[in-house]
């Protein structure tokens, strides 16, 4: 699964920019899918069950404050549906409130990550992200 | 010749014939008659005589009786000596009948007396009698000058001319002078120099009206000590009319103390009447007693309406249930106060007024409690300033978080589009640096500082807003702890400014809230070496506990702070220095300091000198650690 597909949930143009510009400088080529909102990447993982449909995500990058529906309710979605459950989920939120973190962990997150202030900082959480996940880690089928 | 010429008839024969005329045997009785005769005429009239000193002779008629036979007997030796040479023995005869008839009756009535007289008593037994009665009176004398001696009012006797007669040790004591000092003195060397001369006046009407009574009823009467000081008295006087040597006896009493009391009495009535509150007392049924003006206003009704009135018309309230006046009353009988009870009062003319009552137990000398002094206040306008204080200060608080809350979520969302500006800036910077002008990339590298510097206001204005929230979490340690936490955190910086932090001496044990201690102690030691131009530059920590206060002291060698930036280093962003000046701050540790300090009602000082350093001393009340214990 090293090459598994990293759907990354963030509103932010910017935040989207410096992510895959981290990917890029850490060296991680696994393809990288990217929605805009709550509602596009529940869409989206609906759409991936097709078998003519979209590439099932091995990991999904989730920012949690998004217009519309939220990055808590796509974690919930996730994490309710048998379907998808058994995809890893990582919160990358600028919040470190601890009512946050406490939120995201019950409803089943698989880590959370503080927003990097820097792109030297980004550059590193993705590397170590992509260490663990894709290299360390056994995914599931 | 008739019977009555005989009886008048000289013609017997003289009695000196039966004595044959010898002049011896006529001689020795006419003399012996003769001194007879004298000595009988002369007895009755001794009697009488002493008849008419001694009045209190009983049986004077017998006494009489007998003179007269006497005298009668005088009478027969008489006519015994004119027979001698004269026969009138006619004449004779009558005279002896006269004498034998008041013989006769005077015999009868010694007869008479003789249990009488036999009861009178003896010469010994006078004497006796005598003696007892003297030992009597000396006995009563002896137990009335003791008397007279023990009890304490002092007292004086006066003759009929004002002079002193009687005084006992009471009176010497009284007056400081001695007896002698005083016996035979007139009176009035113990009147007043003031009063003086008028006082033989007063003296001569009671003299003419002789009636034991209290002296100058309704005046206040002095008293003058040999020493020329005055004292009040009361003075009692009795009129002792059947002794002309001592006429009046005055009683002295010395009313100092009474009237200390009293005018004591007087001016603590005076001030209790001078108070706005309304002070009552009642008795242990719950009856008002007394009743100040104070009292009148608050309730709106006068003595007459509250005097001998059950309190239960001040306080409504069923009895056995908190808030009648049984309840309090079992409480201050068991010797309680009762203090600030409020209740809602209706006033006779029907407002309703907040009445707050304390009640105290009256005692005895014994100590038993045998009433409540009541102090009521009217605390409507203070009840309700209180509970608009109240309403303020709650609707402050909701703002105050309120704001802090706009704050933060306000920070939030400036955060990312700033940190989007930066990570942006970041990424041209490294990917077209070459494919820019100089000026350009100058420009560049600015937007990239600006975005930084707006990032850590903002992250600043985050913590400063989100503090109290913080500080509510339970987390605690040791002020060691505490800085053990944060030299670990700010170890690269330290290092890198080669700087030494030391504490100094024990810190105090006891646990507070980490954040507090950790903000603390972050905030000071990074400014006292970022601000600091020294080669070796020192920050030193020392800290005392003392029963109410911890005190820490964070002392650097820094660069001081100038005597008028004093003020303003608390402020919130307000830098001293330029931007990019000692390491390019906020200016927000210092507000945040204080904040976290204010929140604990502690405080936050310094002595600076310029050049030399800063030292800030913060205390922290111990209550601190409670209320968060009683947080959690």
């Amino acid at each position: 699964m090293s090459d598994g597909l990293i759907l990354l949930v963030e509103d932010s143009p910017a935040d989207v920019r410096v992510t895959k510009r981290a990917f890029k400088k850490a060296g991680v080529e696994n393809p990288v899918e990217h929605c805009a909102d709550g509602r596009r990447a529940i869409n989206y993982l609906l759409l991936s069950k097709r078998p003519d449909g979209a590439q099932r995500p091995s990991l999904v990058l989730l920012d949690l404050n998004l217009p519309g529906v939220d990055g808590r309710e796509v974690l919930r979605t996730i994490k309710h549906s048998d379907e998808f459950r058994k995809i890893p989920v990582v919160i990358l939120s600028t919040s470190d409130d601890e009512r946050d973190v406490q939120d995201c962990y019950d409803l089943g997150a698989n880590s959370y990550l503080k927003k990097p202030h820097d792109l030297d900082g980004f550059v590193t959480a993705m590397q170590s992200l992509s260490e663990f996940w894709f290299k360390a880690a056994e995914l599931p089928a | 010749m008739s019977l009555i010429e005989n009886l008048f008839s000289d013609q017997f024969m003289p009695h000196g014939y039966c004595y044959m005329w010898a002049p011896e045997v006529l001689w020795t009785h006419v003399l012996s008659d003769a001194l007879i005769a004298i000595s009988y005429f002369s007895i009755p009239l001794s009697l009488v005589a002493f008849l008419k000193k001694r009045d209190d002779i009983k049986f004077s008629n017998v006494f009489y009786l007998f003179s007269a036979f006497i005298f009668l007997c005088g009478v027969t030796h008489i006519f015994s000596i004119i027979t001698v040479w004269h026969g009138t023995y006619g004449l004779s005869g009558i005279a002896k009948i006269a004498t034998a008839i008041v013989s006769f009756f005077t015999a009868v009535a010694v007869w008479r007396l003789i249990p009488v007289a036999v009861a009178i008593p003896s010469q010994k037994q006078l004497e006796r009698q005598v003696a007892e009665r003297t030992r009597e009176l000396e006995q009563k004398t002896a137990r009335l000058e003791l008397v007279l001696g023990k009890i304490s009012p002092a007292v004086i006797g006066v003759d009929g001319y004002g002079r002193i007669k009687l005084v006992n040790p009471a009176a010497t004591g009284l007056f400081g002078y001695s007896e002698a000092e005083l016996i035979g003195q007139p009176v009035e060397i113990l009147v007043p120099a003031n009063v003086r001369e008028r006082h033989p006046s007063h003296r001569a009407v009671f003299y003419s009206d002789m009636k034991s009574r209290p002296m100058g009823q309704g005046r206040e009467l002095y008293a003058e000590r040999k020493d020329g000081s005055h004292f009040p008295v009361e003075i009692g006087l009795t009129a002792v009319e059947d002794d002309p040597e001592l006429v009046v006896i005055a009683t002295i009493v010395d009313v100092s103390e009474r009237v200390k009391v009293a005018s004591e009495r007087r001016r603590l009535i005076a001030t209790i009447e001078a108070v706005d509150d309304g002070i009552f007392s009642v008795d242990m049924m719950g009856t008002i007693e007394t009743w100040t003006p104070g009292a009148e206003t608050i309730f709106g009704m006068g003595q007459e309406k509250a005097i001998g009135w059950p309190a239960s018309i001040l306080l409504p309230g069923k009895d056995g249930k908190k808030g009648g006046i049984a309840a309090i009353l079992d409480s201050v009988e068991k010797g309680h106060s009762v203090r600030h009870h409020e209740l809602r009062y209706k006033h006779p003319d029907g407002h309703e007024a907040d009445i707050s009552m304390s009640f105290s137990p009256i005692r005895n000398l014994r100590g038993v409690v045998t009433g409540a002094a009541v102090v009521a206040q009217d605390v409507t306008e203070a009840k309700q300033a209180r509970e608009a204080q109240k309403l303020l200060n709650e609707k402050l608080a909701r703002s105050n978080e309120a704001l802090d809350q706009f704050v933060y979520i306000a920070a939030h969302d400036l955060k990312e589009p700033v940190r989007g500006v930066h990570n942006l800036a970041s990424i041209l910077l490294e990917d077209c640096l070459e494919e820019l002008d100089e000026e350009y990339q100058e420009d560049l590298k600015t937007i990239a500082e600006l975005s930084v510097r707006m990032e850590h206001l903002i992250d600043d204005l985050r913590e400063y807003s989100r503090i109290e929230r913080r500080l509510e979490k339970a987390d605690r340690c040791t002020p060691h702890q505490a800085i053990s936490a944060v030299l670990e955190e700010i170890d690269p910086f330290i290092k890198e400014q080669n700087a030494a932090v030391t504490v100094k001496g024990a810190l105090p044990a006891g646990r507070m809230s980490a954040v507090c201690l950790t903000t603390i102690f972050r905030n000071l030691i990074t400014n006292g070496i970022k601000y600091n131009e020294q080669e070796d530059k020192i920050v030193e920590i020392t800290g005392e506990a003392s029963a109410r206060h911890i005190e820490f002291r964070v002392k650097d060698n820094g660069i001081g702070i100038a005597p008028e930036h004093r003020t303003k280093v608390f402020d919130m962003f307000r830098r001293l220095h330029g931007t990019g000046a000692y390491g390019g701050g906020t200016g927000a540790g210092l507000a945040i300091v204080k904040r976290v300090v204010e929140h604990h009602d502690g405080t936050i000082t310094f002595e600076s000198e310029e050049g030399k350093g800063t030292e800030f001393i913060i205390r922290l009340p111990l209550i601190a650690e409670e209320e968060s214990n009683s947080n959690e």
